[in-house]
C-alpha cells in the first residue's frame, strides 16, 4: 500500500482504458500518456493493463507503506526516494516506509507510478481507470492506494536497471516544440490562409486543459461556417469550434463531437500531445500521409531496440 | 442504394458514413452495421460508436503505435460485413419510461407553443421514440421523433445542474438526461427509473436503435 501524501495538480488512477463502451457514451478514458504507463508497467514486470498512479503537474509526494518495486516514467521530472535521486524507466525497490518526491517536471507534464502488481482499486466498467463522468473520483490528499503483493524483497541494491537509454528516446520528444499531425477530415472546409496559419502559427497551451481535452490559445482562426452532424471522435482529434481555437481530445474525450475535425495527431506523438503542459508553446507540423507511414515505421524500428535494451538488462 | 463512404480519422479511426442528415432510415443502416462489426469481433477495433448518419470504428492508438493493430488489417474486411449488414433487419426493443410531467418548465413549453399544458403532455408521450444515439455523457440518449409543435428553444441560461430523471426539450429535441449535470434544455417531467447505473453490467437503460416511449403517470405523494 501506499499513501499520496501530496496530490499532484490531478491525480488519478489509469490503466489502459475503457474499451466496448463508447457506444453508451462512456469515454475510453485511460492513461493519457498510455505508452509512458504501458513501458512503466513493462519494466516493472507487470500485466500491460495493470492500473498505474498518474500524476498530472506535479509537484507530489507518497509515502510507500510497504516495500515494492515501482517504476516511474513519462515527464522528465527529479524524483527522490529518502532523499535518493530516482531515475525515470528504472526499476527500483522502494523500501517500506520511504518517502518519494517528485518535482515539478523540467519538461511535460505527467508522471506514471507503477508498483510491481499494480493498484488494485475497484473495476468499473471494466477498467480501474478513473472517470468523474462515472462517479470516480480524483485523488486527494492523503489518499491510499491498495497493491496487489507479489514480491516483497528486493532481488538486489536499491537501483535494478538503469536504462539510461530509454531514458534518452523518450526525452527527445517531450523536449520537441512541434506536434506532428495529418490532416483531419474537414481540413478542405477550411480557406487556404486558415489551413496554412493552423501550420505556421504557435499556440500556447491553455490551464483550462483537462484529460478530456487540450486547449489552445492564440490568435483565432477563421472556423469553418458549415455544421457538422454529431459523430464519434477520437483521441488526438483536433477539433476546431466558432470561437477560432483549436481543442485536441485527450483520453478521457467524449465519444461523439460536433465540431469540425481539422487535424489529427499522429500514432507516434500521441504520447507528446499528452505531455503538454499548461503555458508550453507548441506548432503544429503537417505531414502527408507517406511521411506520416514513414515517421511511424521509423519510430517502431527505435522502439524495438529499446524493448530488446530493456529485456536485455533484465536477464 | 445502399452506399457508405470510408474516411480515415488518423491511423487509429475510421468514420463509416452512410447519409448526410438525421434520417431514420440512415441511422437504422448505422445500427445494423454497429451490430454486424460488434458482432465480428475486429482485430485491433476497441470501440465502435454509433451516431446520426456515421459509424466510427476506434482502434486502441497504443496497438496501432506499437504495430499490432491497423486500419489496414481491418479495412478490408468492412465491405463484406456492411453489405451483410444492409441486408439485416433487426426489430428495435422498445422501451417504457413513466414520467411525472411536472416539470418546472411545462408552463415555458405551453407558453412557447401556444399548447396548453394538457397538450403538451398528451403530445409528448404520444410520440414514439428512436434512440438515434447516445453521447454528451454516459447513457444520454438523442432521441429522434419529437413532434415539431413541441419545439422550444433552450433556456438562455443553463441551469447548474439538472437533477437525473429529467425529462427535457431542448429545441426540436427532447431527452431523458441520466445523470445529474449542467443543462440548457426546458425540464417538463421526470423519470424516476435509474437509466445509467455505472455498477451494473448493463450499465445503460438504453442502447442505440431502441425505441422509447414515454408513459404519464401522476405524481406520488
Amino acid at each position: 500500500m501506499l499513501i499520496l501524501e501530496q496530490p499532484a495538480l490531478y491525480s488519478s488512477i489509469q490503466d489502459q482504458g475503457r474499451f466496448g463502451q463508447a457506444h453508451l457514451g462512456i469515454s475510453p478514458g485511460g492513461a493519457n500518456d498510455s505508452l509512458a504507463a504501458w513501458l512503466a508497467n513493462r519494466i516493472v514486470g507487470n500485466a500491460e493493463n495493470a492500473a498505474v498512479l498518474e500524476l498530472i503537474e506535479p509537484p507530489a509526494c507518497l509515502l510507500m507503506v510497504d516495500g515494492a518495486h515501482a517504476v516511474f516514467s513519462g515527464a522528465d521530472a527529479n524524483i527522490r526516494c529518502n532523499g535518493r535521486p530516482v531515475p525515470l524507466y528504472a526499476r527500483c525497490w522502494i523500501p517500506a516506509g520511504a518517502h518519494i518526491e517528485i518535482d515539478r517536471p523540467k519538461a511535460g507534464s505527467t508522471v506514471y507510478m507503477a508498483v510491481e502488481g499494480g493498484l488494485e482499486t475497484p473495476v468499473i466498467l471494466g477498467s480501474r481507470s478513473t472517470d468523474i463522468r462515472l462517479g470516480m473520483s480524483p485523488l486527494t490528499r492523503d489518499a491510499f492506494l491498495p497493491v496487489a503483493i507479489r514480491t516483497q524483497a528486493p532481488r538486489s541494491g536499491h537501483l535494478i536497471v538503469p536504462p539510461a537509454y530509454i531514458n534518452g528516446f523518450r526525452l527527445c520528444q517531450l523536449y520537441s516544440s512541434e506536434l506532428d499531425v495529418i490532416p483531419g477530415p474537414h481540413f478542405d472546409w477550411l480557406d487556404a490562409d486558415t489551413q496554412r496559419r493552423l501550420g505556421d502559427r504557435g499556440f500556447t497551451v491553455s490551464s483550462q486543459s483537462s484529460r478530456m481535452g487540450i486547449r489552445l490559445q492564440g490568435e483565432p482562426l477563421a472556423a469553418p461556417e458549415r455544421q457538422c452532424l454529431s459523430a464519434g471522435v477520437c483521441r488526438g482529434a483536433v477539433q476546431l469550434p466558432p470561437q477560432g481555437l483549436p481543442i485536441l481530445l485527450a483520453a478521457e474525450h467524449q465519444t461523439t463531437g460536433g465540431y469540425p475535425l481539422v487535424l489529427q495527431v499522429c500514432a507516434h506523438h500521441l504520447s507528446r500531445m499528452a505531455q503538454l503542459r499548461a503555458g508550453e508553446r507548441i506548432r503544429f507540423r503537417i505531414l502527408n500521409e507517406a511521411d506520416v507511414a514513414d515517421r511511424l515505421a521509423q519510430w517502431q524500428a527505435v522502439f524495438q531496440r529499446t524493448l530488446k535494451r530493456i529485456s536485455h538488462e533484465e536477464h | 442504394m445502399n452506399t457508405h463512404t470510408f474516411t480515415p480519422l488518423g491511423q487509429t479511426a475510421l468514420q463509416i458514413t452512410f447519409g448526410e442528415a438525421i434520417d431514420r432510415a440512415v441511422n437504422h443502416r448505422v445500427h445494423a452495421a454497429w451490430r454486424a462489426l460488434r458482432d465480428a469481433d475486429l482485430p485491433g477495433v476497441v470501440n465502435l460508436v454509433p451516431a446520426y448518419a456515421t459509424l466510427t470504428v476506434l482502434l486502441d492508438p497504443l496497438a496501432v503505435l506499437l504495430g499490432t493493430a491497423s486500419l489496414l488489417a481491418i479495412q478490408s474486411q468492412l465491405p463484406s460485413l456492411l453489405a451483410a449488414a444492409d441486408a439485416h433487419r433487426f426489430t428495435p426493443r422498445q422501451i417504457e419510461l413513466p414520467v411525472r410531467y411536472d416539470g418546472p418548465d411545462l408552463a415555458r413549453v405551453s407558453t412557447h407553443t401556444g399548447l396548453s399544458e394538457a397538450e403538451v403532455i398528451r403530445r409528448h408521450s404520444a410520440g414514439v421514440y428512436d434512440v438515434y444515439f447516445l453521447g454528451f455523457s454516459p447513457g444520454f440518449a438523442y432521441l429522434g421523433g419529437l413532434d415539431p409543435q413541441l419545439a422550444t428553444p433552450r433556456l438562455d441560461t443553463p441551469r447548474v445542474q439538472v437533477a437525473a430523471g429529467s425529462v427535457a426539450i431542448g429545441a426540436s429535441q427532447t431527452a431523458v438526461y441520466p445523470q445529474a449535470t449542467p443543462g440548457g434544455w426546458n425540464l417538463i417531467g421526470h423519470c424516476d427509473e435509474v437509466l445509467f447505473d455505472p455498477l451494473s453490467a448493463e450499465p445503460c437503460r438504453l442502447q442505440p436503435g431502441d425505441q422509447v416511449v414515454f408513459v404519464p403517470v401522476e405524481a406520488s405523494c
